[in-house]
């Protein structure tokens, strides 16, 4: 199976060394990743009023209405800070995620909200890309069968390109070196 | 006074007279052609470089009444004030409407007089064809400015000073992001003025195909530089710790990007195979459109967001060319249709064609899904009244699987041979990159738990080790025939096979911007605080104790400035200054100067948002990886220009020539 592999050298190819490096610098990423997770929650000294995170969660889920692109929770502008206050308040006041968030829509409108409600003719804002890309996808394998089905001379691993090793990394005068090799060798 | 006063009316001249010189250019080369008259056809060349030199001379006299600061005209006292640094009053030449239209059109001109210098003898047959195309989108530029929106508009009177460019812009990532989305997209016209002029002639042969292929990868470096730019001028200016917001204007600027993508993979199966013609066309013929509605999208006002500061009547006019350009490309691509069949078919489902198949639908995907999210609120204001916002939530969870899925096909594509491949080559060449993807996803799904990072996480690791597996393998082939060193070996492997090694680059590139993006979208945290001075703060292993707050005054701009002391795992670290700055003229719209320490695990981002006398408030993010994204920008665009770079002395000729008689050997030995 592997006898095609070009061994031209003594040296066979380090895989296993290949592999693991590649798995350690993976490892080495990942760690940092990990790392940053396992962190404790943030915390703050006594006198520090630290900004709340289910406020922060709420207020991503709105546009701010007069920086289009940026959310509430992260823009500078005098309205977004007003809305933050606001929802600090209702925080405050005990209500719930989607009853503050109900509280802005009424006021704004739906355009407030980052992601559309998924209901009526706003949900083709979903099927469409999805309807489009499903449509592509057995256009292709449909004109995949049909093309497959008008060939000739059937390919098999005999007659495809062999290793990537082949001609275009190679200089021609070792190309010729391979040839030969492949011909002694394999016949 | 009076000196600049001619020097502007110089620069409205030849604005004026450069489109009579593009008409011409158009008429001559078409019947020249048409006549067989080969002395026509040089004149319109001729006429191309007038119209060219005409708008240099236009855009050299408004950068000098940008640089006399000649407030007469309409389009300076816009953009720029007394109290403008020098760097940014020449980088005002695009900040508007006007401006960018101008320089939309002196880089096209520049880059067709190139490109009809560059190709005159090699691509000669199709070289009317490919005048009169780039004509007629220079003449629609010209008449746009000369009729709605011109960069010499004088007012009646001499305004004392200006009204400066918005503040947001005055950032070097914006002095270097405008004009590189704008030079991607002009580009983009010089592969589709091949392509059509293909279609025009009928000389459908390989020829268009070599001088479109080193266009469109020129034009989508150029196009990957901007967006990178803008990312990072994001992420250092707009404070709100991201980088990428799927703001409309964005996602304009990255559908051209993705259909010259498409582009790049389609033609080397037209290359290497003869197949794919028409569908390599269209995406040529796409990129071109995209690039215009990108233009359209941001110069209309169409859609207001963070970056449409300029707006005007042009909406329509861009519209109608739009509409024309599209309907007519497809037109020429229909009447050519039976000229151009494949000269083979495909072989197998599991073949690197049918790779590249897929990589172009995954791609064109993402595009429409993009397109239908940037349309969808005009759409449903339109015909339904109702005004919505479609936000990030959308494009993570439609176009986030998308790209994922493309991100594994990156991994299989390069280990898929032509033709077809046979269980023992499956397994020669996917066992390395499938064990890494095993193992990546056992491990990590112990230790994160949650489903989308660990599977993101685990198959960019599996195109991390297919890039790695393609370079060891290339390397060890020649070392082991040249008795060459590794470092040797890596250099010719990549000098030797520009085009596919500098592919991988970019690959390589694409997956360290995976990991940086998977790290900041995934695992970034943030936290608002307010603190007294000498109070701290705690965010993830960093401790912020505020210190105290510094004001200082330089001509045209007042700084406020909090000084702070970050602690690491305890241990004194580095000190920061987050502030927010006001410049003159802008007094409603302070700019925050954020303070970002970055390692390589991690980026310190902290934005202070406000001051009383209670003490500062800020936010504080900790985004996880996000220097990865910019060095894997670095190394794509290192990749980019590998793969471009031109096969020019004399040395490299030899092997250019050796690369192409090999096809036929190949092929004659697949047929035996």
């Amino acid at each position: 199976m592997t006898k095609r592999s070009l061994p031209l050298s003594n040296q066979p190819v380090p895989w296993v060394t290949i592999g693991l490096l590649a798995l350690l610098i993976l490892g080495l990423t990942l760690a940092g990743v990990a790392l940053v997770r396992d962190n404790p929650e943030a915390s703050t000294t006594s006198a520090i009023v630290a900004l709340d995170q289910q406020m922060i969660r709420i207020a991503e889920q709105l546009q701010c209405p007069v920086c289009e692109g940026q959310s509430v929770a992260f823009s500078n502008s005098q309205l977004a800070t007003e809305m933050r206050r606001t929802i600090e308040d209702k925080l405050a006041e005990g209500k719930n995620d989607a009853a503050i968030i109900q509280y802005f829509v009424d006021r704004y409108g739906i355009k407030i909200l980052r992601e559309p409600p998924r209901t009526g003719l706003l949900a083709w804002l979903w099927i469409t890309p999805v309807l489009g890309f499903v449509l592509a996808l057995l256009g292709l394998l449909w004109k995949l069968r049909q093309m497959s089905g008008r060939t000739i001379v059937p390919a098999t691993a005999d007659n495809t390109e062999e290793t990537p090793a082949d001609s275009e990394i190679l200089d021609p005068a070792l190309r010729h070196l391979v040839a030969q090799y492949d011909k002694d060798f394999l016949g | 006074m009076s000196a600049t006063f001619d020097v502007v009316n110089l620069g409205a001249g030849a604005l004026q007279l450069a489109p009579f010189f593009a008409l011409y250019a158009i008429l001559t080369a078409w019947l020249g052609d048409r006549s067989g008259r080969a002395a026509w056809v040089l004149s319109a060349r001729n006429a191309l470089y007038a119209v060219c030199g005409l708008l240099v001379l236009a855009s050299l006299a408004l950068l000098y009444a940008f640089l006399t600061k000649d407030y007469s005209v309409f389009y300076v006292y816009q953009n720029t004030r007394d109290s403008q640094s020098l760097l940014y009053t020449w980088t005002a030449f695009w900040g508007g409407n006007a401006g960018s239209l101008l320089f939309w059109a002196v880089g096209l001109s520049i880059f067709a007089s190139i490109a009809v210098t560059a190709n005159w003898r090699s691509h000669y047959r199709l070289m009317p064809y490919v005048i009169v195309v780039l004509m007629i989108i220079a003449l629609f530029f010209l008449l746009l400015m000369l009729f709605v929106s011109n960069p010499f508009r004088r007012l009646a009177f001499y305004p004392p000073d200006g009204l400066g460019l918005n503040p947001l812009l005055q950032d070097p990532g914006m002095a270097f992001h405008p004009p590189l989305l704008l030079l991607g997209y002009m580009s983009m016209s010089i592969p589709y003025a091949f392509g059509m002029a293909a279609l025009l002639s009928g000389r459908l042969d390989a020829s268009w195909i070599r001088a479109t292929r080193s266009w469109t990868l020129a034009a989508w470096g150029v196009l990957s530089m901007g967006l990178l730019f803008g990312a990072w001028w994001a992420y250092r200016v707009l404070g709100w710790g991201g980088y990428w917001g799927w703001d409309p204007v964005e996602n304009v600027a990255l559908i051209p990007w993705l259909a010259a993508t498409a582009y790049i993979h389609s033609v080397i199966v037209t290359e290497k195979r003869q197949m794919l013609k028409v569908w390599t066309l269209v995406l040529v013929i796409l990129s071109f459109v995209l690039s215009i509605f990108g233009t359209f999208i941001v110069r209309s006002g169409v859609i207001t967001s963070v970056h449409s500061f300029a707006q005007s009547a042009i909406g329509p006019w861009f519209f109608i060319f739009l509409g024309l350009s599209l309907i007519l490309s497809l037109f020429a691509l229909l009447y050519r249709l039976p000229h151009l069949g494949s000269a083979r078919s495909l072989d197998s489902m599991f073949s690197r064609e049918s790779g590249f198949l897929f990589n172009n639908l995954l791609l064109l995907a993402v595009i429409f899904a993009t397109i239908v999210g940037v349309l969808f609120p005009m759409i449903s204001e339109l015909f339904q009244g109702v005004q919505i916002t479609v936000g990030p939530p959308f494009y993570n969870q439609v176009d986030g699987p998308l790209l994922l899925a493309l991100m594994a096909l990156m991994g299989a594509g390069p280990l898929l041979p032509w033709r077809t491949i046979s269980r023992a080559q499956f397994v020669r060449r996917f066992r390395w990159p499938l064990t890494v993807f095993g193992a990546v996803l056992v491990v990590l799904s112990f230790v994160l738990r949650s489903l989308w990072p660990v599977l993101a996480l685990a198959v960019t690791s599996f195109t991390a080790a297919t890039l790695v597996q393609e370079f060891a393998q290339g390397i060890s082939a020649r070392r082991a025939l040249a008795g060459e060193s590794w470092w040797l070996a890596a250099v010719r492997l990549v000098a030797r096979a520009r085009g596919r090694y500098g592919g991988y680059l970019v690959h390589a590139g694409l997956v360290f911007i995976a990991f940086g993006i998977i790290g900041s979208q995934f695992y970034s945290q943030e936290r608002g605080f307010t603190l007294a001075a000498g109070e701290s703060a705690t965010i993830g292993r960093y401790s912020l104790t505020y210190l105290r707050m510094e004001q200082s005054r330089t001509i045209g701009q007042e700084t406020v400035t909090t000084r702070m002391a970050v602690q690491r795992n305890g241990a004194p670290w580095r000190e920061i200054a987050p502030g927010k700055r006001t410049l003159e003229g802008f007094e409603q719209q302070p700019v925050s100067d954020i303070a970002i320490e970055s390692t390589l695990v991690e980026d310190l981002y902290v934005v202070v948002t406000g001051w009383d006398d209670n003490g500062v408030s800020f936010y504080a993010f900790v985004n996880p990886l996000v220097s990865w994204i910019w060095l894997g920008g670095l190394v794509l665009v290192l990749g980019g220009l590998i793969a471009w770079w031109p096969v020019g002395h004399p040395k490299e000729v030899t092997t250019r020539v050796e690369a192409e008689s090999v096809t036929p050997l190949a092929q004659g030995a697949a047929h035996d």
